[in-house]
């Protein structure tokens, strides 16, 4: 409990710190955002209308005040561009992005668990190397790159899966593999360290050395405990796979929140882009926190320490 | 450490619901019915329409900021917009020349008068008559700073009144004289009763619904004018570049204007995307040019601006960059324009001339160099690369070119505050010659205005003034010719380039037209046949 409460507590001035840095975040571009938000073609009136609507004439410290204000109602302002809620533009975008990480997730499980596995049961054999190799390029490839690529071999020649639209699941393979290729590298090489680790230990000995079959060791007693670092990774990568679908997204059309970033700093929207950034970072901190909770309760070792 | 020694067994040979089964014991039913929760939500049925035979499939780069009409200013949204769901006061035709749109005519009752006569028998898409009152409704509206319409200030500066008089007239009351106000009324004319949100317009295409990616319309069947040859008009936003040439490859789109790269069209001249897709190209008013700051000791001397005009070989940079997709320019407006001037010729490059009036400006080849000079650009690889090109140029005549590429922001603050010596930059889709008193009259300089380069004559002033108040067009003409005389001859700007607009039209698409704007006002005519 006095665990769960410290790290609650520790939270606090990290979100703060996020909404702080979001804040800043239009004060520290170089040149008059406001310049930068209207283009060539503004004049000096359309010019104080926004600075006005924006509350960039007001003293910094109101302008913190009525920010962090909005943000604990939920209030993230307007978009410059479409005069719509940011908040509401976020939500509406949600799920197509919660769709594709949940996709690029099961795809980077379903491929690294039986892959470290097997490349952990065959150390040092050509299983192994396949899937080290595997793991090199999964890691190495950018999103950029493995998307065009994808949809080059699936759908243009191929003609198996469309090219890009959010839609049914047939729609989801290629942003999936392609958001996910690389989180299956990381996660078979952390599979297969840990399992050999575990495979090392006494109590595995001790269970073969009493006659259970090899798969009885390496599912029931050896997996499990193997599976606990690969299981924090998995939490910590969220953060990762939800920055990774702003590329993937892009390429794919997938109306998600990587495209409504994008738009926004292509339309120099900075209360959509303050808006998207303090979400993604946001997330990225709640699910560190629920990550480490999780982790307590698996291992009491680590809420005493 | 130990590794396991295979023995033989084969890990398959169990089934896979097994290992579930004593794994999870006691989760798997809560993890499966937490999945389903969460494949539920995100899940959500999405919307999308398949090509059908009577629809039209175009392809968009980006998504419009929005389609309201008081507020889109953007490519995306005025052109589906104001060009298809909505009809403008009046607009450009072919010619770019101001023609008629909602309003059927109009006549200049003096030098602050203007009267508008409406078409008869026109319907919004909610079957409401658009009379005089829906005129005054939408400019009042466009006007009123509590709209925030991005037209308002320009609108308020220029404009004192609009009134209806009876059903079919419209007055609008000028503050001053300002012969350039046409242009400003190319402006959507929305129903005096419409709520935010509600797309309605007269246009010949209706609003259905948008996404994030799709924006769907369909036929206006009480259309006033000739009817759209498709039923329906499917936009695709496709952000990606590569995605965007790969879509075409699976032939999926009927339609793209301007979103393939200049250097990337080569591809649409050999099979596959030749058999699909046929090219349309017309000069377009976007206008590149190369910027000179004439406040600088080396800059303010015209010489050397002549000198740097004849070091930088223009074709061979549109060649290389644009792979001669555009046209050399000789002033803001394309040749397609009522307002360029004919008699302009594109300067030749003429590396020995460029040395000869360097010479004459004092500037003396000395060790290979005669002077150096900086080129500020943003962090764009095309603008880096072209500030790299005319580095080399210019280095063949001795002229050191130290080219600074900055973040956007930084650059874009040098260039209003006038820290810089060169930098190139474009306009894009000026229609309307009074944009060059905001370029070149001497009032305004910045912070109010935008003669960034500090360029100052009485002569320029006074004709852009004239040009201001003369409403008689051939007379009009003449002013803006002589306007352009002027600045081909001192170089405030270097001329460089209109880029072309690029049409990818599908070869099942017939009847569409481009337009000198990149705009869909053509659209309406295409129609589909089978592929």
């Amino acid at each position: 409990m006095r665990y769960m409460a410290h790290r609650l507590l520790w939270t606090l001035p990290i979100l703060l710190g996020v909404v702080s840095l979001v804040f800043f975040l239009i004060h520290f571009i170089p040149g008059d955002p406001v310049d930068l938000m209207l283009g060539e073609y503004a004049v000096a009136a359309d010019r104080e209308q926004l600075r006005e609507q924006l509350g960039l004439n007001k003293p910094l410290s109101t302008q913190y005040a009525t920010y962090v204000g909005g943000v604990l109602t939920g209030d993230l302002g307007s978009s410059v561009q479409s005069h719509r809620p940011v908040a509401e533009m976020i939500w509406e975008r949600l799920p197509a992005t919660a769709e594709l990480m949940l996709g690029a997730m099961v795809i980077a499980v379903g491929l690294a668990l039986p892959l470290g596995i097997i490349a952990a049961l065959y150390a040092g054999r050509w299983v192994d190397q396949v899937a080290s190799v595997f793991a090199v390029l999964g890691v190495a490839t950018p999103n950029f790159w493995l998307g065009p690529l994808l949809i080059l071999a699936f759908s243009i020649k191929l003609d198996w899966l469309p090219v890009n639209e959010r839609g049914g699941l047939e729609n989801l393979v290629l942003p999936a593999v392609t958001l996910g290729t690389a989180l299956a590298a990381l996660l078979s090489r952390m599979t297969r360290a840990s399992l050999l680790e575990v495979l090392g230990e006494d109590y595995i000995r001790n269970a073969t050395a009493k006659g259970l079959s090899r798969f009885g060791v390496v599912v029931v007693h050896a997996l499990r405990n193997a599976l606990i670092p690969v299981i924090t990774v998995i939490g910590l990568q969220i953060g990762v796979l939800l920055s990774g679908a702003i590329i993937t997204e892009s390429i794919f059309d997938w109306p998600g929140l990587g495209t409504l970033l994008l738009e926004g700093i292509a339309q120099r929207d900075y209360p959509l882009v303050q808006g998207c950034v303090l979400f993604i970072a946001s997330t990225y901190v709640v699910v560190n926190l629920i990550t480490d909770l999780l982790y307590g309760l698996i291992d009491p070792r680590i809420r005493k320490a | 450490m130990d590794e396991p020694k295979p023995e033989g067994r084969s890990i398959t040979a169990r089934s896979p619901y097994m290992i579930h089964s004593r794994f999870f014991p006691l989760t798997r039913n809560s993890f499966l019915l937490a999945f389903a929760v969460v494949v539920g939500w995100t899940l959500q049925p999405q919307k999308q329409v398949h090509a059908a035979p009577g629809t039209l499939v175009v392809m968009l780069e980006a998504p419009p900021k929005t389609l309201e009409p008081f507020l889109a200013t953007d490519a995306a949204g005025v052109r589906i917009s104001h060009q298809l769901i909505y009809e403008t006061l009046v607009t450009l035709d072919d010619n770019l020349e101001i023609a008629p749109g909602v309003a059927s005519s109009w006549k200049r009752l003096g030098p602050t008068r203007y009267q508008f006569t409406l078409r008869k028998n026109v319907r919004f898409h909610n079957s409401q008559s658009l009379t005089a009152e829906d005129v005054v409704f939408s400019l009042n509206h466009l006007m009123d700073p509590k709209q925030g319409s991005p037209y308002g200030p320009v609108l308020r500066d220029k404009i004192a009144a609009v009134k209806s008089i009876g059903k079919d007239t419209v007055e609008v009351k000028l503050k001053a004289p300002y012969a350039g106000i046409l242009s400003d009324l190319i402006l959507p004319i929305a129903p005096r009763n419409t709520k935010k949100g509600q797309l309605s317009g007269s246009g010949p295409f209706r609003f259905v619904r948008q996404t994030a990616t799709e924006i769907l319309l369909s036929r206006n069947e009480d259309y006033h004018g000739e009817k759209a040859g498709v039923a329906q008009v499917v936009f695709k936003v496709i952000r990606d570049e590569n995605t965007r040439l790969l879509k075409l490859r699976k032939g999926t789109v009927d339609l793209a204007v301007n979103v393939v790269p200049l250097d990337k069209l080569v591809s649409f001249s050999r099979p596959p995307l030749k058999k699909k897709f046929a090219l349309q190209e017309a000069p377009g008013l976007s206008f590149q040019y190369l910027g000179f700051n004439l406040r600088d000791d080396v800059l303010s001397k015209k010489l050397v601006r002549q000198a740097l005009a004849h070091g930088i070989n223009v074709p061979a940079l549109i060649e290389h960059r644009q792979k001669g997709h555009s046209q050399q320019a000789t002033g803001l407006f394309p040749a397609a324009s009522p307002y360029a001037n004919p008699k302009l010729k594109p300067l030749q490059y003429d590396p020995k001339l460029a040395g000869k009036l360097l010479d004459e400006a004092g500037y003396p080849l000395v060790d290979g160099k005669r002077l150096q000079l900086t080129y500020k650009t943003s962090t764009d690889r095309a603008a880096v690369i072209q500030a790299r090109i005319v580095q080399a140029d210019l280095k063949k005549i001795g002229v050191e070119v130290e080219v600074r590429s900055y973040e956007w922001g930084t650059f874009y603050e040098d260039i209003v505050k006038g820290n810089f010596q060169m930098f190139s930059l474009r306009w894009i889709g000026v229609n309307d010659p009074d944009f060059l008193f905001e370029l070149f009259h001497s009032n305004r300089i910045p912070p109010d205005g935008r003669n960034r380069g500090h360029y100052k004559n009485p002569k320029m002033d006074k004709l852009l003034e004239q040009g201001r108040l003369e409403a008689n067009p051939a007379k009009r003409k003449t002013i803006y010719q002589k306007v352009h005389d002027i600045l081909y001859a001192e170089l405030p700007y270097l001329p460089l380039w209109h880029s072309n607009n690029v049409a990818i039209v599908g070869r099942n698409v017939k009847g569409f037209q481009i337009h000198p704007t990149g705009g869909f006002q053509h659209l309406w005519r295409a129609q589909k046949t089978g592929r």
